[in-house]
């Protein structure tokens, strides 16, 4: 099944920056309907009122963590079906272990460039 | 017996001895730990120290900025060009955007050494109010800071702490 080029997309990152380069990076992918969240607790509060096909986050963030919300969408009947890539800079073991278990449906090692994101939203979404 | 009688005095003396070292040197370890001056290594070394990582992030942070300004322009000038021209200049684009993740990785970096600054800090004072030092305890300038006042080549200056270039022309230009 064809990727739905206009889906909404949800990016969650603390810093400012980054969430810019991730939305240039998605607009280049032809990814054009991209929300910017800066934390946890405010990407969850979005995804309540509008539905999302697809969730980039960054794992450290206040007052939710990325893998507090990954947490939150997969318990939430509503929400747990929405594919989740996880953007960190941590790169532990421990880290990637807990993220999978948690259900994260795929994991994004920082820095990266726009062939990693596009092979891992094409690996999650499918091709396009 | 007698030989324990005889030997105890000798073994005494020598406890007696080594306590008096040992209480020596706890003395000489306790007014070292204290002339640390908590207070003057946050103020002189810590404070300092972290406030230059900052101001690196906010540079940095602000000349990405720019240039994410001017990649998103490049990408939107690229509607002008042939379709073979815009991939071009899109591949250009990209590697720029790429290029820009440099930041959000070395402000991360960057921040955790000011956490562990910040923590040797407090182990300092900690150790300090243990011995009977403190923040109070700074009899001087005990030791160098290189973000001290006093020495040529302490640029560059952080931001509102130096005339700035307005300030430098104006300061020609009044022949002061």
């Amino acid at each position: 099944m064809a990727v739905d080029m206009n889906m909404n997309v949800l990016i969650v990152d603390d810093y400012a920056t980054m969430l810019r380069i991730i939305k240039n990076l998605l607009k280049q992918l032809n990814f054009n309907n991209v929300d910017e969240a800066s934390n946890g607790q405010q990407a969850l509060e979005m995804m309540q009122l509008k539905i999302y096909g697809l969730v980039i986050s960054d794992w450290n963030m206040q007052p939710m963590t990325g893998i507090e919300l990954l947490k939150e969408v997969r318990k939430s009947e509503k929400l747990k079906a929405t594919p989740f890539i996880m953007v960190t800079a941590e790169s532990k073991t421990e880290n990637v272990v807990l993220a999978k278990e948690a259900g994260v449906s795929d994991y994004i090692v920082k820095p990266f460039n726009a062939d990693t994101l596009k092979g891992k939203v094409a690996s999650v979404l499918g091709a396009f | 017996m007698t030989a324990r009688a005889e030997t105890q005095p000798e073994n005494a003396d020598a406890i007696v001895a080594g306590i008096k070292d040992l209480s020596g040197y706890i003395d000489s370890l306790r007014r070292e730990i204290a002339s640390l001056s908590p207070g003057e290594v946050k103020s002189r070394l810590i404070d300092p120290a972290t406030d230059e990582p900052d101001a690196t992030i906010e540079v940095t942070a602000a000349a990405t900025n720019t240039i994410m300004d001017v990649a998103e322009k490049l990408d939107a000038f690229g509607a002008e060009l042939t379709p073979a021209q815009r991939d071009k200049l899109l591949g250009f684009v990209t590697q720029i955007f790429e290029a820009c993740t440099f930041q959000d990785i070395t402000g991360q970096r960057i921040r955790k050494v000011i956490t562990a600054m910040r923590s040797i800090e407090e182990r300092i004072a900690s150790l300090a109010a243990l011995v009977g030092g403190g923040a109070a305890a700074s009899p001087g300038k005990g030791f160098a800071s290189p973000f001290d006042n006093e020495g040529l080549e302490n640029g560059p200056q952080m931001t509102g702490k130096a005339p700035s270039h307005a300030d430098i022309d104006a300061m020609f230009s009044s022949g002061s």
